[in-house]
């Protein structure tokens, strides 16, 4: 055979042909065997992080009434900040930040330094971190919120409450304190959701009370709203307006006082300071980031003070000399675009109350 | 003697076989020629394919190792100018931080790199780009790497 093939005269094109051929499809194939280890390997990277964001997005954890519990001192510096965790998976806590409201000051607490027991096992019911910090967490008014706690996980989910917690968290079967939805929109009853703003007075404060408030005050009033959809934005109309309607028993003339919508920048009634609604840039609510989110969506600060629509025309909520006690009722038309379409809303909203001493 | 000698002159003489033989030299020369370009041709095909791939899947799975996450956002300064924004690589892979938007608009550019399992914080002033932070106001802030991943949200600032 051997022989045959070396005393051939014919076909070594034929071969060569077929050495080459050869040469090139083992490249070829190389090639293809490379690229499909890389894409593996790709892909297993791509799996593992998929993975993270699984365990990260099954982290949980709430804050448990009363948050923070003093075992030791009553110096309010070493606390217990008690946590639930509700989700299917172990979370480790990196690090705290506290958020000192009213004097706008943040204090980091970190892990192993001034906090301990950050470890929190799934299910666990009434986790409490060790807190041993130079702060004085008692809060000075104990009736509103005077701390946000930012509880930043070692996955990267970040958790928070207000401290104190001013509403209850357990409200009889059926009640509902903490908010009004109608529509897409829900409306918070926090005592700080409802503020003020006067040409006076620049600093906001709960508008539950007006005191003291006399005749012919222009008021900027401060909104809470958010957009429960996650299907579209909100855009506001100039329409949406705040009403309050006098009680006429308390001595008042029964009139409503309206405040339409102003824009967003606006902090007070005075010019310079409140400016127009432009429905051309309208107020956006931004939908909720995902079905049903879990702390509500994004609150919105939506606020109103013009006597006409489209003006920044002040407001007084009435006109006579003094210091009356009067009732109102406020409710609110909101008028919105939502996935393209003209929607309005009657919102009953609250009842606030001028000068009365409680 | 003379029986080689009517063997070469007939060769000489003779009209057949030369054109086989070089048709079959020239033959395998094209084929070592032609062969030899297309083995160079492939191969370098292959290579450049393979350098470009290798890229791709390096970059993106460079990417796709970044996790990063904005702990807390804090609005101060004098003036409402500052905001301090704190971020944790929570990835597989340190993070280069190249950009920082406030409200679509650039208030931060550089390099920072935080490493993994690492927190950092940026300090954006807001002077030198024209804006500043509204009580009460929600922004939105940006933080975009340089592999070109992005993380967004909205932060309420305080009243």
């Amino acid at each position: 055979m051997l022989k045959h093939f070396r005393v051939r005269r014919k076909g070594i094109g034929t071969v060569l042909g077929a050495v080459y051929f050869i040469m090139i499809v083992i490249t070829i194939f190389n090639v293809i065997m490379w690229e499909a280890n890389q894409y593996s390997a790709y892909q297993q990277t791509v799996s593992l992080m998929n993975q993270d964001d699984q365990d990260r997005m099954s982290e949980g954890l709430e804050f448990p009434y009363p948050v923070i519990e003093y075992p030791i001192n009553e110096t309010g510096s070493i606390y217990d900040l008690l946590v639930r965790n509700t989700g299917s998976i172990s979370v480790s806590v990196a690090r705290i930040y506290v958020y000192k409201m009213f004097s706008n000051q943040m204090w980091i607490l970190e892990k192993d330094i001034n906090f301990t027991n950050g470890f929190i096992n799934s299910g666990e019911i009434n986790h409490k971190i060790r807190v041993v910090s130079s702060h004085d967490m008692r809060p000075s008014d104990p009736s509103v919120p005077n701390f946000i706690i930012y509880l930043a996980t070692e996955r990267g989910r970040t958790f928070s409450t207000y401290y104190p917690k001013t509403v209850s968290e357990y409200p009889p079967p059926g009640v509902n304190v903490g908010w009004i939805d109608i529509g897409p929109l829900r409306f918070i009853y926090d005592y700080r959701s409802l503020n003020y703003t006067t040409n006076t007075m620049s600093t906001p404060a709960p508008a539950w009370i007006l005191k003291p408030y006399t005749g012919t005050t222009p008021l900027l009033f401060s909104v809470k709203v958010i957009n429960l959809s996650n299907v579209s934005d909100i855009w506001l109309k100039r329409y949406c307006v705040f009403n309050c309607i006098e009680l006429s028993w308390s001595g008042a003339s029964g009139k409503t006082a309206s405040f339409f919508i102003v824009d967003k920048l606006s902090t007070q009634p005075i010019p310079g300071a409140m400016f127009p609604y432009d429905e051309t840039s309208p107020q956006i609510l931004p939908k909720a980031p995902m079905p049903r989110p879990p702390l509500g969506g994004i609150p919105v600060i939506v606020k109103f003070g013009a006597k006409d629509w489209g003006t920044a025309n002040p407001k007084p909520l009435f006109t006579q000399g003094g210091y009356p006690m009067y009732e109102y009722l406020v409710l609110m038309g909101f008028f919105y675009v939502w996935k393209g379409q003209d929607y309005g809303s009657t919102i009953p909203f609250v009842a606030i109350r001028t000068n009365t001493p409680t | 003697m003379g029986k080689h000698r009517r063997a070469i002159f007939r060769f000489i003489r003779g009209r057949r076989a030369i054109s086989t033989l070089l048709a079959n030299a020239l033959v395998v020369a094209m084929v070592i020629s032609l062969g030899t370009m297309l083995f160079i041709w492939t191969t370098g095909v292959m290579g450049v394919y393979q350098g470009g791939a290798g890229i791709w899947f390096m970059t993106r799975s460079e990417a796709a190792k970044e996790r990063l996450a904005i702990e807390e956002v804090w609005f101060t300064g004098p003036g409402n100018t500052k905001i301090e924004i704190y971020v944790r690589n929570v990835g597989a892979n340190e993070i280069k931080i190249a950009a920082v938007y406030v409200n679509s608009t650039q208030a931060w550019t550089g390099t920072r790199t935080v490493y993994v399992g690492q927190v950092d914080n940026i300090s954006l002033d807001l002077t030198a780009s024209g804006l500043s932070w509204k009580p009460g106001c929600v922004t939105y802030i940006t933080v975009a790497t340089l592999r070109g991943n992005v993380v967004k949200g909205y932060w309420q600032a305080p009243w």
